[in-house]
């Protein structure tokens, strides 16, 4: 009878407990069930900080996009004259919100969004290997990268993709076309494309794959002067020692003169594009990040790694972007080369992600890099993506490619390529009289 | 011993239970708490305090306080600006304002009711200035009307009426006429692309269509933007594109300043009055009472004529109901309450002044509380309604200022007609028809209205 006794009164303050926190916790059992609820009581600690901030913040004043937010919200709720879904509605004041930052990498993924973007990143998906970019409210292939399923197909950079397995993209934005692009290797895609000079449209289809690592491409132009030319198509980790590699097989070859080519090179990694810019510059800055505040951090080239300061000329064009763009500008500040082609794409700048209370989740620009002297390079567009700075790395010598020129092997039509070897090869023979006085 | 422990439990039972119900209630405190005690600037305004008497007022119901679920929400708003405004690399204190605006605005928008928008100080002023009768740009009363045709929703720009001697007026302009373009710049009205799409074009016929719908989207003026080129105050003559029926046309407009007299009148011969109501603002009451004076009290009949009355407020409108007929409402109002609508009546305030027969004209031009009064004079006056079907516009706009100067403008309600009958997107018809537009300088409808009076009997 004692035990018992003991047991009721030992086990009884327990269960008090117990019903309190369902109580507590009922709200969020009711909407999701166990998890929910589990997941709510993980983030107690959290939100109570939260609610207190905020609270805090609130009485400062300076808060009104929340009040603003809130106030109309309450109307809504209360007067408006069809009942209303405030989730969404908050979803769509938080997309509005971030738009009027001018920038488009800042942004909002509803949970569904945001756990497709996840599935994105974890790889369970093959593509094409092509990388798309929306111009002008069309979606574009970027370049394909080379010996990947879209270039064995035939897809070139510069086509524009109207649709996908039959079905119109006009309106879409670029990860909704990947996503469609996307599915299971081994199983098929039809692009449906038009190309620049080709009056039908083009019907390809493609099967998907994993797409494996591009390379860095090396080629003698000019084998009397030792013009060389090397090809990065992307910053990867390999890219740096690859690039030495071909520099040296160049060299082996006489290399007295090296061209940079940067074109439709879509950027990659920074530590990637500071190595290979420290290829390039012996002492000097490769990029500035700034930070919020203002803050910079000076990233310098690695001493010891150059290779030999031989004139030198970078080929960018409209799709080179980002680590590109990075590499570009260093060598022009730091007055190692100068540049030719297109005005470079215009984005240099870091993402971070941040998870939300209800699973969705905001992307937002948290750096961006900068040249060695301080210009950003980023483009600007306003809430309807009409353009309102240009941005890019704007060449020394702008030469338009050839509207003739179907592939970036087509050497006889590539009049950029042309223009940096007529500029070295002067410079070379120039070189020569001056030293032979 | 045995049979004691269940009462032992009870107790135990009952703070459980109690337990369950303070966790429960603490809950919903938390939830409601942040908001409740951080009013003063959060939680801007109550409604009444920042609604102008003139405007149309809904009492906030009991139990619209935050709910648990709300204030989730208005953390994760909180969130992610505390994100932006701590880590985005651009951001300083001044984007505040237009995230705010950014953020209303595309609320607002994703409800895709084209009357319900946010409105900039700018643009809050000239809505306002509007309603007091002071109107800047073409002068004319404008909507924006939603049609949907072969599964493409469009919304259209669209002239309720002209105002008198405004520039709208003097180009010819008319109640219906949709304007499609603004200085050639295409009234974004539909998705274009869609259109593109459905069309069936297929091969370089679609890509060309596609090509040409980019173009045109990104050189068109959303429905803001087109509103505001409409109302602005310095602008030079521009040229209207406009639909009419079937036909498409073009007309140069020189938008200017434009007061209105709200009421105007004159006496006709027999002792037949003739009262035109413009619109209901705020002097409209004063004006007509100064109006039936004039006429005088022994008018043998009265032609109230509302043809191109855009409506206004409801107040102006239910003081001039309470002067023309004996009612106790004007109309009836529905609004939302929880998931349910309940109608009530707009009550009138005023005396009675007019006890003449009546006839009342009304064209396309008639709308919204210009309606109501159309049809509460038809059925509690007894007056006949001459012209044509009314324009058809029944929701009640109410319109919001915000503390910063920025408002919002809102469908909070519907019009009925005080048996019930719903007049939105179906217009009034008139009991008898006549054309409203003077032909040789004879006003048809006017004239079939004097006539109706004289065989009348007061």
């Amino acid at each position: 009878m004692q035990k018992r006794r003991l047991s009721i009164s030992g086990i009884a303050p327990l269960l008090v407990t117990l019903a309190f926190l369902l109580g507590f916790f009922y709200p969020d059992m009711r909407s999701g069930g166990i998890r929910r609820a589990l997941y709510a009581a993980q983030t107690v600690p959290q939100r109570v900080n939260l609610a207190l901030q905020m609270e805090q913040d609130v009485q400062q004043g300076y808060l009104w996009p929340v009040g603003l937010y809130w106030d109309v919200l309450s109307r809504l709720r209360s007067q408006y004259y069809q009942p209303v879904n405030e989730k969404q509605l908050t979803y769509s004041a938080i997309r509005g919100m971030l738009a009027a930052l001018h920038d488009p990498y800042t942004r909002f993924m509803d949970p569904s969004e945001y756990r497709s973007m996840q599935e994105d990143t974890r790889g369970d998906f093959f593509g094409i290997g092509a990388q798309l970019q929306e111009k002008e409210g069309q979606i574009v292939i970027y370049r394909p990268i080379e010996g990947s399923p879209a270039d064995k197909a035939g897809v070139k950079a510069g086509d524009v993709i109207v649709e996908v397995d039959r079905k119109p993209v006009a309106g879409m934005r670029v990860d909704e076309v990947v996503k469609r692009i996307r599915g299971p290797r081994g199983t098929k895609v039809e692009l449906t494309i038009r190309r620049k000079g080709v009056s039908n449209l083009l019907h390809i289809t493609i099967v998907r794959d994993l797409i494996t690592s591009p390379v860095v491409y090396a080629y003698m132009e000019d084998e009397k002067l030792g013009i060389g030319r090397v090809r990065l198509e992307q910053f990867n980790e390999k890219c740096d020692q690859l690039l030495v590699q071909k520099v040296r097989e160049l060299e082996s070859k006489g290399l007295r003169a090296l061209i940079l080519d940067l074109r439709y090179n879509p950027g990659g990694l920074l530590n990637v594009a500071v190595d290979v810019a420290s290829r390039f510059i012996d002492n000097g800055v490769v990029v500035l990040i700034q930070e919020k505040n203002g803050q910079v951090t000076r990233l310098y080239a690695e001493r010891g790694r150059a290779l030999k300061p031989y004139p030198l000329v970078v080929l960018v064009n409209e799709w080179s972007a980002s680590a590109s763009e990075i590499v570009a500008g260093a060598i022009r500040d730091n007055k190692r080369g100068i540049i030719i082609g297109e005005t470079t794409f215009g984005k240099g700048l870091v993402q971070t992600i941040f998870q939300l209370q209800d699973n969705s989740a905001v992307a937002i620009t948290t750096a961006k890099y900068l040249t060695p002297s301080g210009y950003d390079l980023n483009r600007k567009v306003d809430p309807e993506g009409r353009e309102i700075k240009r941005g890019g790395i704007q060449p020394d010598i702008v030469v338009k490619q050839s509207e003739e020129m179907t592939d970036i092997d087509d050497r006889a039509h590539d009049v950029q390529l042309q223009k940096a070897v007529e500029y070295l090869r002067e410079k070379l023979t120039s070189a020569k009289v001056a030293s032979t006085p | 011993m045995n049979t004691r422990a269940p009462w032992r439990v009870i107790p135990w039972l009952a703070l459980a239970v109690s337990a369950f119900g303070i966790g429960w209630w603490l809950r919903q405190q938390m939830a409601t708490l942040p908001v409740a005690s951080a009013n003063p600037r959060a939680r801007v305004t109550s409604l009444q305090e920042y609604s102008p008497k003139q405007s149309y007022t809904v009492a906030l119901a009991p139990g619209d306080s935050a709910s648990p679920v709300s204030m989730d929400l208005m953390q994760l708003f909180y969130s992610v600006f505390k994100y932006v405004e701590k880590q985005h690399v651009d951001y300083t204190p001044e984007q505040a304002k237009p995230m705010a605006y950014g953020a209303v605005r595309a609320m607002l928008q994703s409800l895709n009711d084209p009357n319900t928008r946010f409105l900039e100080p700018e643009e809050a002023r000239l809505l306002q200035e509007a309603s007091r009768g002071t109107y800047y740009g073409i002068g004319a009363a404008l909507t924006v009307v939603r049609r949907v045709t072969q599964d493409i929703e469009r919304r259209e720009l669209t002239v309720i009426c002209p105002l008198p001697n405004s520039p709208a007026e003097k180009a010819g302009l008319q109640p219906g006429d949709v304007i499609t373009e603004i200085d050639g710049k295409w009234v974004i009205a539909y998705d274009l692309f869609r259109q593109v799409q459905r069309s069936g074009a297929r091969g370089n016929e679609l890509v060309k269509a596609l090509e040409d719908a980019r173009k045109r989207v990104l050189a068109g003026l959303d429905l803001r933007k087109a509103l505001n080129a409409l109302t602005n105050k310095s602008q030079g003559p521009m040229t209207l594109t406009v639909r009419r029926g079937n036909a498409t046309f073009k007309v140069q407009v020189t938008p200017a300043v434009l007061t209105v007299e709200p009421v105007t009148y004159r006496l006709m011969s027999g002792n037949m009055g003739y009262l035109r109501i413009v619109q209901f603002n705020a002097q409209t009451p004063e004006s007509l009472k100064r109006a039936l004076a004039g006429l005088g009290n022994n008018l043998r009949g009265l032609v109230i004529d509302l043809r191109n009355n855009p409506g206004g407020q409801l107040d102006s409108a239910s003081q001039v109901a309470a002067m023309l007929v004996k009612s106790s409402a004007l109309a009836l109002m529905e609004t939302r309450q929880g998931e349910n609508k309940r109608r009530q009546p707009v009550p009138t305030s005023g005396n009675l002044r007019v006890k003449a027969p009546m006839v009342v004209l009304v064209n396309q031009g008639t709308a919204n509380v210009a309606e109501a009064l159309a049809v509460l004079l038809r059925d509690k006056a007894g007056a006949k309604l001459v012209g044509e079907r009314t324009f058809g516009d029944g929701l009640v706009q109410t319109f919001i200022p915000l503390p910063d100067g920025s408002a919002i403008t809102m469908t909070t309600g519907k019009f009925l007609t005080l048996s019930g009958g719903d007049f939105h997107g179906k217009g009034v018809y008139p009991t008898v028809t006549a054309p409203t537009v003077p032909k040789q300088g004879h006003d048809l409808a006017l004239e079939k209205a004097v006539s109706i009076l004289r065989t009348t009997r007061a």
